[in-house]
């Protein structure tokens, strides 16, 4: 029943495959604006809740604040990577030339997310622990998502073939995918056999419901930011691979 | 019967052919013309399956070769740009292990035979990196005759390196092979004759 | 049966061309001893230091010389023209794959699982932990280059290759890293270890399920 419900899907997806390039490119722009709106929509409350409304942590104090940027990047972090791969993956599979780059258009802002995740995770640290890093389960699987984002990018560029580039990328994405969870439990127990009983530092004080509302929101505000940017940059890829192809001259 | 249906190729950012269409019957014999850049070499990888088109498909017997895969390719007997061989082994070790990692079965005395046959007695126990241009296409045609069973020949240039000699019995084989109801497809820059006239398909 | 002659017939393959190159795999044996070797200099000759990071280094330097070798899994068939013809073979590609990966693991990376207890020992290492590491070598090291594999696959005639291959496939060695080392650490202080071993045999029957389906589809690719 799964099997027959996967096939239903799948046809479902092949009115991608009549999604051309070429289809897409005008829509693409007013998607992105549409976003950027509802990034702002998003992020100013967001921003709001995070730094006046939520109470001030009596133990970590106003630095926790930044917790605000960290969870909801580090989230997006791992959520780009699955619909990266998921895209890559339908490029793959039934051979569409949109569904590949729009993977290719995820990658970087994949990328930023996680670099954005670490960096404000070490700023939390700094005060907080004292030391800018920590190899807590977390941070350390930030950094091999991180590195992931980067092999993916690599690859790419590295194979000259746009559509080879399309493929094997595909194949790196879904054997990532796949290690994901396996890196992250296998990273989590490493740190918990080495640290034993110590606090995880992202482990977040005791969640007062402002602060929930502050990260879920400051969360869509990224999601809608990484829907928007990744439509510009679909666009631009567009133009860069199909350049050669005549309907780009007007 | 191989059938090419509507079949478009890019390489990179640039389009080689489009909608291309033909069909070959058994004993009969295709000709590939063409400058070069013009895509025969990617047609013929097409054909042999390696290559995923952009657009249409290639059927054997009615079917798409895509979907028959590996049944399809333990047909087709293929002889591109590249021999195959490994320099550190001889012609005779090199033909026992590709032929048994093809699946041909064939026993050293078939092996040394064929290698006879195509004039390279004295160079049996030699590592083939040490042979000359010509021998190498030698050992790698000697290959194809013991795996001649396949009905599909698809030949990238193999008359590249062969004396005279060598070329007329190439000729010959390949109008054997024709004449006894297999498909030939090939390139070719020299003027070859064929016992069957081939088909002619020129890209441009 | 026709499968298993050809599993059997790319096997015995490997081993004559490596037999004709022996000298490349020495050197890769070789690299690991030097690899194991450099610590003692940066730690220091303490042996109670050596033991601390003992089971990292001989891991690290056991995956590091899997990684060096990984390259001569495809690209000479690659660069001939050998691969493509591998396609054309009666079986599935997946087989050829599948006995390249093993042909490859046996000739490149066994000798030094052999090798390992003795410098395990080196650096302070009990007996018992020593073949305990070498244990988890064992079966840890089939999974390096399993995975190995797909990487060697996706970057064959690429540009700056190795080092591409590194970045690609090291994230996903760690959880084998974390558990391999994991597993002679528990022995060194006397701990089970039953539950590394589990792991790790689960990591093997899961790359190797799934492993050889993906390098044969970036094979395929790459001879597109």
């Amino acid at each position: 029943m799964i099997c027959s419900q996967t096939l239903q899907l799948l046809h479902f997806m092949r009115f991608w495959k009549y999604s051309t390039p070429q289809n897409f490119y005008p829509a693409a722009k007013k998607i992105a604006a549409v976003f950027f709106v509802l990034a702002i929509c998003f992020g100013i409350p967001g921003l709001y809740v995070g730094f006046f409304v939520a109470p001030t942590d009596h133990q970590q104090g106003e630095a926790y604040r930044i917790i605000f940027i960290h969870v909801p990047a580090a989230w997006m972090s791992m959520f780009i990577y699955v619909v990266m791969a998921f895209w890559a993956a339908v490029g793959l599979i039934l051979n569409t030339r949109l569904s590949s780059m729009l993977a290719q258009a995820l990658a970087p802002t994949g990328a930023l997310m996680t670099f954005l995740a670490l960096w404000t995770g070490a700023f939390w640290g700094r005060p907080t622990w004292g030391t800018w890093w920590v190899w807590d389960a977390r941070l350390t699987s930030e950094l091999v998502l991180l590195f992931l984002y980067v092999g993916f990018m690599a690859l790419r560029a590295s194979i000259e073939d746009p559509r080879r580039a399309d493929k094997a990328s595909a194949i790196l994405a879904i054997v990532g995918v796949v290690n994901v969870p396996i890196i992250y439990f296998s990273v989590k127990w490493w740190n918990t056999l080495h640290q034993g009983a110590s606090v995880s530092l992202t482990k977040a004080p005791s969640m007062a419901s402002d602060m929930l509302l502050g990260m879920l929101l400051m969360a869509l505000s990224f999601w809608m930011y990484s829907i928007a940017v990744s439509m510009l940059r679909v666009r631009k890829i567009i133009r860069d691979r199909e350049r050669n192809s005549g309907w780009l001259n007007n | 019967m191989l059938e090419l249906k509507s079949v478009t190729s890019t390489r990179g950012y640039k389009k080689l052919f489009e909608d291309l269409s033909f069909g070959l019957e058994e004993g009969e014999a295709l000709r590939v013309n063409g400058v070069n850049g013009s895509g025969k070499t990617t047609l013929l990888r097409i054909l042999c399956g390696f290559s995923r088109p952009d657009a249409g498909e290639v059927q054997w017997a009615n079917k798409d070769i895509r979907a028959l895969g590996h049944d399809y390719s333990c047909l087709v007997n293929y002889l591109g740009h590249f021999d195959a061989l490994k320099g550190n082994l001889t012609a005779e070790e090199n033909l026992i292990a590709s032929l048994s990692v093809m699946g041909v079965d064939s026993d050293v005395a078939t092996i040394r035979e064929a290698l006879y046959e195509q004039d390279l007695h004295s160079k049996l126990s030699v590592p083939v990196s040490r042979l000359s241009a010509g021998q190498r296409k030698r050992v790698a045609l000697a290959r194809l005759r013991i795996s001649r069973e396949r009905p599909i020949w698809i030949l990238d240039e193999p008359f590249v390196s062969l004396d005279k000699s060598s070329t007329e019995s190439l000729s010959a084989a390949l109008s054997e092979h024709v004449s006894s109801g297999g498909l030939l497809i090939y390139t070719t820059h020299q003027d070859i004759g064929l016992a069957v006239r081939p088909k002619i398909l020129t890209m441009n | 049966m026709r499968s298993r002659s050809v599993f059997l017939a790319v096997l015995l393959r490997e081993f004559k061309i490596s037999l004709t190159q022996k000298t490349d795999i020495a050197t890769i044996f070789f690299f690991f001893l030097i690899v194991a070797s450099l610590f003692p200099f940066a730690v220091g000759p303490d042996i109670g230091s050596l033991r601390a990071v003992g089971p990292g280094v001989v891991w690290v330097a056991a995956l590091l010389s899997s990684l060096l070798a990984l390259h001569r899994m495809f690209e000479s068939d690659f660069i001939d023209g050998s691969l493509e013809q591998f396609l054309l073979s009666g079986e599935p590609l997946v087989l050829v794959v599948v006995s390249k990966i093993f042909a490859h693991w046996l000739i490149t990376t066994l000798p030094i699982v052999i090798l390992s207890p003795f410098v395990g020992m080196q650096f302070g290492l009990s007996a018992e932990a020593s073949w305990t590491m070498a244990l988890t070598l064992l079966i840890g090291t089939p999974v390096l280059s399993l995975l190995g594999s797909v990487g060697a696959a996706l970057t064959l005639g690429v540009r700056s290759g190795a080092a591409l291959t590194a970045l690609l496939i090291l994230p996903l060695y760690i959880p084998v890293l974390i558990f391999g080392v994991g597993g002679t650490v528990a022995s060194l202080q006397g701990m089970e270890t039953i539950g590394h071993f589990s792991i790790l045999l689960a990591f093997l029957c899961l790359s190797l399920a799934l492993c050889p389906l993906a390098t044969s589809a970036a094979v395929k690719i790459a001879l597109e």
